[in-house]
């Protein structure tokens, strides 16, 4: 099969499982949205007749089937609390998570990709050893304890960014940056670790290559070979971590929102979640899902333009 | 000619290259000196292992202390000291004077770059050109090693090529600054019988077209005979014996390098002859004897090569390493 049909294949599998899933784990949840609109005091006939009218009284396989259909020409519904649709509801979070998971990107890579570099000149010197246990100490820190410290530096004690909130970019393109340093800092000072330690060791293995000793033989400086020569070919592993993170914070980063009140996909997945708002969750999940696959699919063309190797093999098969 | 008519293009003396391993320093190289004039080629002979690659890597800083190896004795090149210069003047010599062709060219060529930008970059940094007239000169320089198409195979990627062709590319690389030296460390050792004998014809070729002076390092004395003016044999790395080929060939000192032309297949040989092995293996380097490192192998073995290294013996313009040298009477005259 071509390799664009085996993209596609898996992109539906992927989304039937999950949402399919999503439905019956939500479902199995304890808990009613009816009783949460109408309060512990409403009577069973109301809360029936409420059920009724939103549909919860079908079975779920029925109630599935029937939201996957309209899922499918681009309706998710509308949110059994407060009737907004579902759609609406994602497109106007998203741009928050977005922005978040590019800042948070920059901030990783930024950091991950100089500090490989520089790690690699002097395997097990100084400057490795140090960066290898900073690496270490930032993986080992949980976001949440992460985003309290750097609030506490930055708000409480120097009083230089907002501890908590957000400013859309329409009121100020510094407002609004300055609102997402503190959360961006807070993901990207312990995704950079991971980056880092794959690309060193990737760019240990290529700096062995006989390729290297043709570009040293050059008279290329050492700057030169890395960034020239090495860093390409060793940014494979690199990409594929890329493109799991960048999926995995296309929904939103749940806790560092919840932090930082930042009001994203994954703060908006949360309340769908503690009101029992079935269709809401559900949306937020499928389209979690397709960014997920879509990403991923997106990080396997890139290796197509990094690789020509890659290029070679897709276009004869 | 620059400098004194008689001065070496390149002088070594004493090179010495050691690695520390778990069992203690392994001493790759040890000890080896050779010059090598203008225009001339020095084939350096040798088992695998016996440090003839790690000898001339380490000449012009491939392998160093970055690779986590020592190395010693002076290295000069048009009499300067390689030695002794900063990393960017080495550099400087190492681009325009120095040219190398690896063992294999699939791994040699940057797999991810295109062919026509790794032949120029070494112009447009040690020659100052930019990038149109180096995207010029290699085409220019794939054509003359022989490339059919030159234009369209500068845009390619090395996969897209045949292990010989690389390996023209990789000459191309190596020529494109027009050095004074040009290394060639078992060029034809990966590719096809069928392209091996090209590939020396190019690199022949391309040696006397530019006056270059060659070191052909190979483990086939046969593929050095015909294209070197003097050889080198290294065993366990030191060098064993230097002549002339034609001494070598003639008359073998060293009975190493006996056993070495005893192994060659020859056509006046009847055929179903069994070619004549070296029996036993080269020795560990990290445990020395203190006597000559062949005797284990030897046929000549006496209790003096167990006792003692045998000398590098300078006699006549040629030298050997050996306590009983072949077609040398007993005495010391030849």
């Amino acid at each position: 099969m071509p390799w664009l049909a085996r993209q596609l294949v898996r992109l539906v599998v992927v989304l039937f499982c999950v949402t399919l899933l999503t439905y019956m784990i939500v479902n199995i949840l304890p808990g009613d949205v009816a009783i949460v609109i109408l309060g512990n005091l409403a009577t069973p006939e109301d809360i029936a007749g409420l059920r009724a009218d939103l549909g919860l009284d079908r079975p779920m396989l029925v109630r599935y089937f029937d939201w996957l259909g309209s899922a499918l020409s681009g309706d998710l519904g509308r949110s059994y609390r407060n009737g907004e649709p579902v759609v609406q509801a994602i497109i106007d979070r998203l741009p928050v998570s977005l922005q978040l998971m590019v800042m948070a990107q920059v901030v990783a890579l930024g950091i991950a990709i100089p500090v490989a570099l520089l790690s690699v000149r002097r395997p097990g010197g100084l400057f490795d050893r140090i960066s290898a246990s900073a690496a270490f100490g930032f993986l080992a820190m949980p976001n949440f304890m992460l985003g309290i410290v750097l609030i506490y530096l930055f708000s409480v004690s120097f009083d230089l960014l907002p501890a908590t909130g957000f400013t859309p970019m329409s009121e100020g393109l510094w407002d609004n940056l300055e609102s997402m340093i503190l959360p961006s800092l807070t993901l990207g000072l312990i995704e950079w670790t991971v980056l880092m330690r794959v690309l060193r060791s990737d760019l240990l293995t290529t700096l062995k290559e006989d390729f290297i000793l043709l570009a040293r033989a050059k008279g290329l400086p050492p700057w030169r070979v890395l960034l020239q020569h090495a860093l390409r070919p060793s940014s494979f592993t690199l990409i594929t971590i890329l493109g799991l993170n960048i999926g995995g914070l296309i929904g939103g980063a749940v806790i560092v929102e919840q932090i930082f009140a930042l009001p994203g996909v994954g703060r908006l997945l949360l309340g769908g979640i503690f009101n029992r708002d079935l269709i809401l969750v559900q949306g937020t999940v499928a389209f979690i899902a397709v960014g997920f696959v879509v990403i991923n699919f997106l990080v396997d063309m890139l290796y197509a333009v990094l690789d020509p190797r890659v290029r070679h093999v897709r276009f004869r098969s | 000619m620059s400098g004194q008519p008689n001065m070496p293009l390149l002088s070594v003396r004493n090179a010495q290259v050691s690695f520390s391993t778990a069992r203690g320093p392994l001493r790759a190289v040890d000890g080896v000196s050779f010059d090598l004039h203008e225009g001339r080629t020095l084939g350096i002979v040798g088992e695998s292992g016996s440090g003839k690659s790690v000898l001339v890597r380490s000449l012009i800083g491939l392998v160093g202390e970055s690779s986590g190896a020592g190395v010693g004795g002076q290295v000069l090149f048009e009499g300067r000291d390689l030695r002794s210069l900063s990393p960017r003047e080495f550099r400087s010599v190492l681009g325009t004077e120095i040219g190398i062709v690896f063992q294999d060219p699939m791994t040699s060529l940057n797999p991810v770059m295109k062919i026509g930008r790794q032949i120029g970059e070494g112009l447009r940094l040690n020659r100052g050109l930019d990038s149109k007239a180096a995207a010029r000169r290699a085409v220019e320089l794939l054509n003359e090693v022989g490339i059919p198409e030159p234009e369209r195979r500068a845009q390619q990627y090395p996969h897209e090529m045949s292990g010989g062709m690389r390996q023209r590319v990789a000459i191309a690389i190596a020529i494109a600054c027009a050095p004074k030296l040009l290394i060639a460390d078992e060029p034809t050792t990966a590719l096809d019988v069928t392209v091996q004998r090209q590939i020396l014809d190019l690199l022949q070729g391309e040696q006397r077209q530019r006056g270059m002076a060659m070191i052909l390092i190979t483990h086939d004395l046969g593929v050095a005979a015909g294209r070197s003016d003097d050889i080198m044999v290294m065993y366990a790395g030191r060098a064993v014996e230097t002549a002339a080929t034609r001494e070598i060939f003639r008359s073998p000192r060293m009975p190493y390098t006996e056993a070495l032309l005893r192994s060659l297949p020859r056509l006046s040989d009847a055929t179903h002859t069994r070619l004549s092995a070296i029996p036993g293996r080269p020795p560990d380097l990290a445990r020395r004897s203190g006597g000559c490192s062949f005797a284990p192998r030897c046929t000549y073995r006496t209790d003096h090569c167990d006792a003692e290294q045998p000398p590098l013996t300078m006699v006549g313009g040629r030298g050997y390493a050996c306590f009983h040298p072949r077609g040398v009477e007993p005495g010391g005259a030849a």
